[in-house]
């Protein structure tokens, strides 16, 4: 204290509420975007040394490929966690797409033939779902958790009205080149995972409504008062996830090569867990796009590298769960002290 | 907060409890096994108060489509009506719905696919004490019979994994001239019949001395994890890999594909030991596939509500059934190239109908375990 | 013009409650205006008004000449008016440059895509204003609470083109400030003077009158003062806030009585040493006694307090409750042994918000409150209603939900769930009337008062040395987790402030 001389009232403060000093934010960042990273050269390296055939480029252009959708799906969640919602409808807009789409292009069972129309229809699908989940959260105000969840099953069950009775398969030869074609020397699969990458790190590092994604996972309330458009910014994330979730059922049902109300079967699980792992806080604000590309990553290479060293499959299940658990620990520990109640 | 509204709290409360305890106490009541038996004192019942009912996992399986396409054959040619229950793969959703059909009041006639060995029990005895009868197929548990709950659980019916994967084992050695390596894709590892099935193909491998097992893994009888599962081992093996055994036609398809991204298709040998999907079919037709198995879904589908029709009408007696009647494996056929054309077409009703005058037509023994 | 801003006649009223009456009061370019009043006066509703969350019901607004009504927060931001809150309205994870354009980004997003050196440049001209040196590009949470405050202010203050001066509005900005940084506050509010006009609001008189050109006081809702700052005094405006008398009698500390300190203390801390901070710290309190610990940040006196409660593992040393050695290894084993313990962080640690007045009330001592192991509500509520009446507490409805009190009678609550208990032996009360104003603070006073009568052993952290001073019969200084000194302080004859600050520092 100075020595000022000391006039009237001299209050003896009390320890300041001051917000957590700068070295805990700081570890905290460096542990959520350089962990997973760490972790997965970590894992590559591992592997490298174990597995057989894993260090090799047809087996990284293998991981890359059975990462591309995943990727895009990623991509879809990552910008619903980071304002603070969840969206577990991923599979159901990839059953409901899928399934459009392939009765609109050329298939087995009816006469159909809308070549790329037929992809940017089921996108449109997929964009409608987001749309109403946008919309019901925000207007309706019901948590994201349940609006997803109901779109989720409304959407399979509308895939599973369209599926009908018999197997449509996919007929349109160009579109089904998709599956195994290259584009530029990459699998196409591969050309859209990096192009939702691209369009979603521009989105969220270099736009205003980026900035305003973060701000409200941060803080809704805060930037409510700052003047920041809270509910035009979920609705406008949600539609733009479920049109990646489009996307991701398209692919998905292209590489099958017919429609199949189980397409999406097993994403969410992936999707989550690789967005969680890469960094992105549940409670939103924090990680991004490309920390969700690391968490996919991770996943594909981890069940990539057990299968090829040899693992059994009880191991490999364990394994993904347990990396999964403490990826989360890892994430969490430094807010730890400060979550006195943990939900 | 007023007093009223601290009375409605705990009114509310109150009748939340009430609910909670009168759930609970129906589904105790359901769930007991030894109340009201309704006694059969055998004697006929009348069409008019039967009601057929087959109960399914999922509509868009193209087997169990084709199941309730049998039983629908089935049931109009005798003009008795048909309830189909689709339980999405959900046990409780199986035996509740099954259970609202119970309670309706008319005999129930049921032909049902569980959803796994453990739910056997709790549906065969529901069908028992309402008086009505039920056969049930793939999936009991080891140690429970027909014979151990009653009349009212007609019979099980089962299909011999061990000979679909011994024969489109034996079919894919075969197909590589005897040697060279193979990769084998299992179902579900703790699913009994994926286990008995890749039992079958280990034997067929055992027989002989060419052909080597590079590796086996589960793919969860899922199409996309075939896929990647393949994909990956195609890269780890490289040229060793010769052939592919899958034990579902949706395996091996997922895996076909990968196949051909890898540019082999032709080169590598894809069987699959189960379930003639069309699609499965059609890939045998045009030689991308080597084999697969068919129990005739048709057949199931009416042969189930068949024996039960016969034992309700009066046309035969459970009690005196022997018991090969009331266990037993079904036939099926092993489908490849050579006579997958006979199974591409789908049965009309009346060949349904007719396959089932004689339920017990196909057995071919009883389940051996 | 003549005033920046002028209010006439401004009414509001919440249902039949009239919270502002007939409210005028004008504040002048370049100047600074303190606003006191105790909590319910209608200050906060006031500022609401200002800053747009409320519309007044009657009498008008005239800002910079022109009559006004805002109809949101971001209607008053846009003339030019900005307010500065009590809790942080910073988000932590963008850089402070995204802060301080964050709702009205204009020219710095070009057809949504955000132009960074636009946004870099606006910061530093934000920040200049307010003389701040912090990086447009550092992430918010990185930077200390008063850098953060400067970045609010800035925010408040910088970005709107208005054709008058800015209002900048402080909601008690110093009451979690070390000292030097109210020192930096008071010299960067002095320069903000020259670019617009300020409304300071705070409980600490001492500043509002370092601070201020001129203050007005709010009473129920009116304006019953305004005085110059230069000749005004802080007990001139405290009797004008709470229309009574000095303050040295909301202590009421003529009626301490001299405590017999023989026999066993009924709290005995010896060579204690726990949290890290506190270092053999040895102290008696016996019973019926008030024993208030001084000391600035650090000086461990809250780790004792904790310590004593279980709150806090203790690495070395002993704490005896009458003459029981008694190591709690939790706070539930702490009341057991009869020692009760009112936190400082209300909201957090003193009471459950969303349960009622009688919920929490019933606490602690459910028992108690309950009349039987199966406690019975009405019996809840009469306990409830015993305690509210002899507290004070208002509103006087036990279902009311705790949250919804004003932080007074919040306060009383937390205070009513431990003293209700019959084994109380030990209170120990941590910053107890920090936040609250002068009216709460006497009841509660009174409160302690009785419970010393009774025999209880108060160990308290004062959150002002007059409060020391007044409600201690003893004053313990701590520094740097030793105790440097007692002071006695009987009713007529007490410490002077300095030679407690000398042991402090």
């Amino acid at each position: 204290m100075s020595t000022t001389e000391v006039t009237g009232e001299v209050t003896t403060p009390a320890e300041p509420v001051a917000p957590v000093r700068s070295t805990r934010p700081r570890v905290r960042r460096l542990l959520s975007t350089a962990g997973p990273l760490a972790a997965l050269l970590g894992l590559c390296v591992v592997f490298a040394a174990l597995a057989p055939g894993f260090a090799t480029a047809n087996n990284a252009m293998a991981i890359v490929e059975q990462a591309a959708i995943p990727v895009v799906l990623a991509m879809g969640a990552t910008l619903v966690v980071l304002v603070g919602g969840v969206d577990l409808s991923i599979e159901g807009v990839m059953a409901a797409s899928g399934l459009t789409f392939v009765l609109l292009a050329a298939n087995s069972v009816n006469g159909n033939d809308l070549g790329l129309l037929a992809v940017l229809l089921a996108l449109g699908v997929g964009l409608l779902f987001g749309v109403v989940n946008g919309v019901l959260h925000v207007v309706v105000r019901v948590p994201s958790f349940l609006v997803t969840l109901g779109t989720w099953f409304v959407g399979l069950g509308v895939a599973t009205v369209l599926f009908g009775t018999a197997t449509p398969q996919l007929a349109d030869p160009s579109l089904a080149a998709w599956a195994g074609g290259h584009w530029l020397g990459l699998p196409v699969v591969v050309v859209f995972a990096l192009a939702a990458v691209a369009v979603t790190v521009l989105l969220c590092k270099g736009t205003r409504l980026g900035m305003h994604t973060y701000a409200i996972g941060g803080d809704e309330a805060t930037s409510r008062l700052a003047g920041v458009p809270v509910g035009r910014t979920k609705i406008i994330l949600f539609a733009v996830a479920g049109l990646l979730s489009g996307l991701g059922g398209v692919l998905a049902t292209i590489r099958l090569g017919v429609g199949d109300v189980s397409v999406g079967s097993g994403s969410l699980f992936l999707t989550l867990s690789a967005v969680v792992v890469g960094g992105t806080l549940l409670s939103g604000g924090r990680g991004g796009p490309l920390h969700s590309l690391v968490g996919v990553l991770l996943l594909v290479v981890l069940g990539n590298g057990l299968l090829l060293s040899g693992a059994s499959p009880y191991i490999q299940q364990g394994a993904q769960g347990l990396i999964i658990v403490v990826a989360v620990i890892a994430t969490g520990w430094p807010a730890r002290s400060r979550l006195r109640v943990v939900k | 907060m007023t007093r009223t509204q601290r009375s409605i709290r705990a009114a509310a409360r109150a009748v939340g409890v009430a609910a909670a305890v009168s759930v609970m106490a129906s589904s105790a009541i359901a769930c007991s096994t030894g109340s009201e038996q309704i006694e059969r004192d055998g004697a006929a019942v009348d069409r008019g108060d039967m009601v057929m009912v087959s109960e399914v996992r999922s509509l868009t399986n193209p087997y169990e489509a084709a199941w309730v396409q049998g039983s629908r054959a089935y049931a109009e040619s005798l003009g008795i009506e048909l309830k189909v229950i689709v339980y999405g793969g959900d046990s409780q959703n199986a035996l509740s719905q099954l259970q609202s059909v119970l309670a309706a009041g008319k005999t129930v006639l049921l032909n049902i696919n569980p959803n796994t060995s453990a739910d056997t029990p709790a549906i065969v005895r529901a069908v028992q004490n309402s008086g009505g009868c039920a056969v049930t197929q793939w999936s009991k548990p080891a140690d429970l019979h027909p014979w151990d709950v009653g009349n009212g659980w007609a019979s099980y019916v089962a299909y011999d994994g061990v000979q679909q994967g011994a024969d489109t084992g034996k079919a894919l050695v075969d197909s590589l001239g005897g040697t060279g390596g193979v990769i084998a894709l299992q179902g579900l590892l703790a699913n009994e019949i994926s286990q008995t099935r890749f039992q079958g193909f280990q034997q067929a491998m055992d027989g002989q001395s060419g052909v080597t097992l590079l590796d086996d893994q589960p793919a969860d009888f899922d199409r996309n994890k075939a896929y990647t599962t393949t994909q990956t081992l195609l890269n780890k093996y490289g040229d060793q890999v010769n052939g592919i055994w899958a034990a579902t036609d949706s395996m091996a398809l997922g895996a076909l594909q990968a196949v051909r991204e890898a540019g082999r298709a032709g080169e590598i040998k894809i069987a699959s030991a189960a379930d003639a999907t069309p699609e499965g079919l059609g890939a045998i037709a045009n030689g991308e596939l080597l084999s697969t198995y068919t129990t005739d879904p048709y057949f199931n589908g009416a042969m189930g509500l068949a024996i039960c029709y016969q034992a309700m009408s009066g046309a035969l007696d459970v009690e005196s059934l022997p018991r090969e009647n009331r266990e037993f494996f079904v036939d099926q056929s092993l489908i490849t190239a050579n006579n997958v054309d006979q199974f591409l077409a789908v049965p009309s009703d009346e060949e349904i109908v007719r396959s089932v005058q004689d339920p017990f037509s196909r057995i071919t023994g009883p389940v051996a375990r | 013009m003549t005033s920046l801003l002028e209010l006439r006649n401004v009414t509001k009223k919440f249902g039949p409650n009239t919270v502002l009456d007939d409210v005028s009061l004008s504040i002048a370019p370049n100047e600074v205006v303190g606003l006191i009043g105790e909590n319910g006066a209608g200050k906060s509703t006031l500022l609401k008004i200002l800053a747009g969350v409320h519309r007044q019901d009657g009498g008008r607004m005239v800002l910079g000449g022109r009559e006004v009504s805002f109809g949101s927060p971001a209607d008053a931001a846009d003339h030019g008016i900005g307010v500065v809150h009590q809790e942080q309205s910073l988000l932590p994870n963008l850089t402070v440059g995204q802060n301080l354009i964050l709702g009205h980004e204009g020219d710095t997003a070009r057809a949504g895509f955000l132009r960074r050196r636009k946004i870099r440049a606006r910061a530093q001209e934000m920040l200049s204003v307010v003389e701040s040196t912090v990086d447009p590009g550092a992430l918010t949470e990185t930077l200390g609470f008063a850098q953060r405050q400067m970045v609010e202010v800035a925010r408040a203050v910088g970005g709107r083109q208005v054709e008058h001066p800015p209002l900048l509005i402080l909601d008690e900005p110093t009451s979690v400030l070390e000292p030097e940084d109210v020192e930096v506050l008071h010299r960067r509010v002095t320069a903000l003077k020259e670019r617009g006009s300020v409304i300071f609001v705070s409980h600490r008189l001492d500043e509002v009158l370092r601070f201020s050109d001129r203050v007005y006081v709010l009473r129920d809702g009116k304006v019953v003062g305004e005085r110059i700052a230069s000749a005004a005094t802080e007990s001139e405006l405290y009797q004008l806030m709470i229309g009574k008398g000095a303050a040295e009698e909301i202590y009421s500390s003529e009626r301490k009585q001299a405590v017999p300190r023989t026999g066993t203390p009924t709290l005995s801390v010896r060579n204690l040493t726990c949290g890290g901070k506190a270092k053999d710290v040895s102290l008696d309190v016996h019973a019926g006694e008030i024993v208030s610990v001084v000391g600035v940040v650090d000086s461990g006196r809250e780790e004792v307090a904790r310590a004593v409660f279980g709150a806090v593992p203790v690495d070395s040393g002993t704490v005896e409750i009458d003459g029981q050695r008694s190591a709690p290894g939790s706070p539930a084993d702490a009341v057991r042994s009869g020692v009760a313990y009112v936190p400082a962080e209300r909201r957090v640690e003193g009471m459950i918000a969303g349960a009622t007045v009688a919920q929490n009330i019933a606490t602690v001592h459910p028992v108690k409150a309950g009349g039987g192991r199966i406690s019975s509500g009405a019996r809840v509520e009469e306990t409830a209603r015993g305690w509210i009446e002899k507290l004070g507490i208002r509103p006087a409805d036990p279902d009311a939900d705790i949250a919804r009190l004003s932080g007074g009678n919040q306060q009383k609550a937390v205070v009513a769930k431990w003293i209700l208990g019959d084994g109380l032996k030990v209170l120990v009360l941590d910053h107890p009337t920090r936040g609250l104003d002068i009216g709460a603070k006497e009841d509660l006073y009174a409160v302690f008062r009785d419970l010393s009568d009774r025999g209880v052993a108060i160990l308290v952290l004062a959150d002002t040395l007059d409060e020391a001073i007044g409600l201690g019969h003893r004053v313990i200084v701590m520094r740097d987790g030793e105790i440097t000194g007692a002071f006695d302080s009987p009713p007529g004859n007490p410490p002077s402030k300095l030679q407690l600050l000398e042991k402090m520092m």
